[in-house]
């Protein structure tokens, strides 16, 4: 397991099957503070289940997973309270604007800079309008602004990147890079290699349910990043 | 945190939908639909209105208590869509849950959205109020029924997860869970145990109301009752409010233990597949896709079609002059519940689909593939009121084959806002004809 020392996000020995499926069969991972790791993986890898798993959407069958030391499945609430997550598919109210959404983010988190979290995804022009009338990298942006709104501790991004234009998913690079530099733990998943050096310091390969690979990016080199990225994205 | 962030969300989207004909006839379309299908309740179902006397008033007090029970039981079941599964839960799920403003959010929601329904069930019993007694009584029984569906729908749906952690009711549990977590189980049986406790209270209510109603004053204290469990159940909801967090968890995995254990020869063939080869070449794919995506999405809707065909069918074996109007309302009712589920597939279908791949048949094989999803609802009404009555029934067959027909080309036309209110016209004009 890499990552060692004090670890913002942490899991133990997780295992979670689905019948016959095992999907997760002993992952470990820790991130700490001020980290960023890139979660890679092809499709079914088992990916979005540990991410839902850190999010408290699906319960650890076995192993266990801490955000900030609290225990997703017997403390969901307060492992929320310092989380902030974008699902592989948020969902979203589509009869508020996104200025509202990040009002009602605000409103339950208790703090959090609505125009800044606009601004910093290009949403500010489009702020008033309702979500129902957005394109789907809009409503992405909506939803990563839900998350970074707040500045929690702990980010989960979910291919929180697909879809953006990249001059977008740059300017989301640089603040999750700002938001590391200042002790967040940040684990993303994402299928856009580019991206890999600019937002990650160690990337962590998933591989039918057990982590195959942790390294960090610094080690690999642009060669080296490219051969693992292709051997992950291969089932 | 400035106020209730939950309200002023549901205040902010009422306010964005507030907008058209189409939003207000939504709103109040069971009042419509109510008022439309009077005339044919009257004749069919509260026939007894014309009697007097004892055999009036507890006719009065049976259909009260009748469609008290049915009110709380769509109330219940609403309550358990807004706080179990409904769509709010992916929104609201990803941040720290506050539970006191949570609850107060979903109950009013709960009681606002469910008026007009409760309304709709005063409009049905309209013929059976013969005096100022009655009348106050079965207003009473209807608020407790409006309170008590939403308190307690509420109210144990969103405890459930706490009790089945706690282990004084682990015994009760293991009784009845199955394969499940005890979690998953007491989730599972949440609307079977409000609508218990809501079905007894509203009974005990109405026996005494039939008692008050007879002379014997202190069975209109019985009234109260429906109103206790509304309270209860809110205060069950409170109370559980720390563990609103452990609800996506729990049904996470229930989703995910049901996808795992379907067959999979069972996932590639779904129901009617079979008329697909018999189609036009050009309709073949987009049939197909529609077959497929109603078969895994609304299995249970398409399953509980099968149980309306029972009804149309037990509603058409009778040699009652009144069994054809009895057919076509409850018959032509199926059709309109099964009928919404075009205009559902179609808003559930992913917007790049469309953009992709443009087809000029989308709707029309949305129309024959609900027009078949009825036809076992219809079909079975038809054959029994044919086999009873001879074609001298054919009017009512015919009138119901059309109801199905246009419930089936308005899901395949209109949006889930714009079906409702107008297929509900179209059932009401249809029994009324």
């Amino acid at each position: 397991m890499g990552g060692g020392g004090v670890g913002v996000i942490v899991a133990e020995n997780v295992v979670k099957r689905f019948g016959r499926t095992v999907a997760l069969a002993g992952v470990s991972l820790r991130v700490r503070a001020g980290e960023r790791v890139a979660l890679l993986g092809h499709n079914g890898a088992g990916k979005s289940t540990l991410m839902k798993m850190l999010a408290g959407q699906l319960l650890p069958g076995e192993g266990r997973i801490l955000l900030a030391g609290v225990d997703v499945a017997a403390e969901p609430n307060r492992a929320r309270e310092g989380l902030g997550y974008v699902p592989e598919e948020p969902a979203m109210w589509d009869y508020l604007s996104a200025r509202e959404c990040l009002e009602f983010v605000v409103g339950v988190r208790g703090r959090g800079d609505v125009d800044a979290a606009l601004a910093l995804t290009g949403l500010g022009a489009d702020a008033e309008r309702l979500v129902r009338e957005y394109s789907q990298g809009m409503r992405r942006k909506v939803a990563i602004a839900a998350a970074l709104v707040s500045e929690p501790p702990v980010l989960v991004l979910d291919e929180a990147l697909n879809g953006l234009d990249p001059p977008s998913a740059l300017v989301v690079v640089d603040e999750l890079n700002r938001r590391a530099r200042a002790g967040v733990a940040v684990l993303l998943s994402t299928h856009v290699i580019d991206l890999v050096p600019r937002v990650a310091d160690r990337v962590v390969v998933l591989r039918a349910g057990k982590v195959e690979l942790d390294v960090a990016v610094a080690e690999l080199g642009a060669d080296g990043l490219s051969r693992v990225f292709r051997a992950a994205q291969s089932a | 945190m400035v106020g209730n962030p939950y309200l002023l969300a549901d205040a902010r989207g009422r306010r964005a939908d507030s907008g058209g004909a189409a939003h207000v006839l939504g709103r109040f379309a069971p009042v419509i639909a109510a008022c439309l299908a009077l005339p044919f309740l009257r004749d069919n179902l509260l026939s007894f209105a014309a009697l007097s006397g004892v055999a009036r008033s507890s006719g009065a007090v049976g259909a009260m208590v009748r469609v008290a029970l049915l009110l709380a039981a769509v109330l219940a079941l609403r309550a358990y869509d807004l706080v179990v599964r409904g769509p709010d839960r992916g929104v609201v799920d990803l941040h720290p849950m506050r539970a006191t403003a949570y609850v107060r959010a979903r109950l009013l929601r709960a009681l606002r959205e469910g008026a007009p329904t409760a309304l709709a069930a005063g409009v049905v019993l309209l013929p059976v109020w013969p005096d100022l007694p009655t009348l106050l009584g079965g207003v009473a029984l209807l608020l407790g029924a409006w309170a008590s569906g939403v308190g307690m729908g509420v109210g144990v749906n969103l405890a459930a997860p706490t009790l089945g952690a706690d282990p004084r009711f682990a015994d009760a549990l293991d009784v009845v869970r199955g394969q499940n977590p005890r979690a998953q189980a007491a989730l599972v049986w949440a609307p079977a145990v409000t609508l218990a406790a809501v079905g007894l209270a509203l009974v005990a209510a109405a026996g005494g109301l039939d008692s008050g109603l007879r002379g014997n004053s202190f069975g209109y204290f019985a009234l109260s009752l429906p109103f206790v469990v509304a309270v209860f159940g809110a205060r069950l909801a409170f109370v559980s409010g720390d563990t609103l967090a452990r609800i996506p968890a729990v049904l996470g995995e229930v989703d995910a233990a049901y996808a795992a254990v379907e067959d999979a020869e069972e996932g590639r063939r779904v129901y009617l597949e079979w008329i697909v080869p018999r189609l036009p070449a050009t309709l073949r794919p987009e049939v197909l896709r529609v077959l497929r995506h109603g078969w895994r999405a609304e299995r249970t809707w398409l399953s509980a079609s099968f149980l309306a065909a029972a009804v149309a069918a037990a509603a058409g074996w009778s040699s009652s002059p009144e069994a054809a109007s009895r057919l076509v309302g409850a018959g032509g009712l199926a059709a309109v519940g099964i009928g919404l589920l075009g205009a559902r597939l179609r808003a559930g279908d992913p917007a790049w689909l469309s953009r992709l791949f443009p087809t000029s048949n989308a709707r029309f094989a949305s129309l024959i593939v609900t027009f078949a999803w009825v036809q076992p609802v219809s079909l079975a009404g038809v054959a029994t009121l044919l086999v009873r009555q001879g074609t001298p029934a054919g009017g009512a067959c015919l009138r119901l084959e059309a109801v199905a027909f246009a419930a089936a080309a308005l899901g395949a036309t209109l949006p889930v806002s714009g079906y409702v209110p107008a297929a509900l016209i179209v059932w009401a004009v249809g029994v009324w004809a």
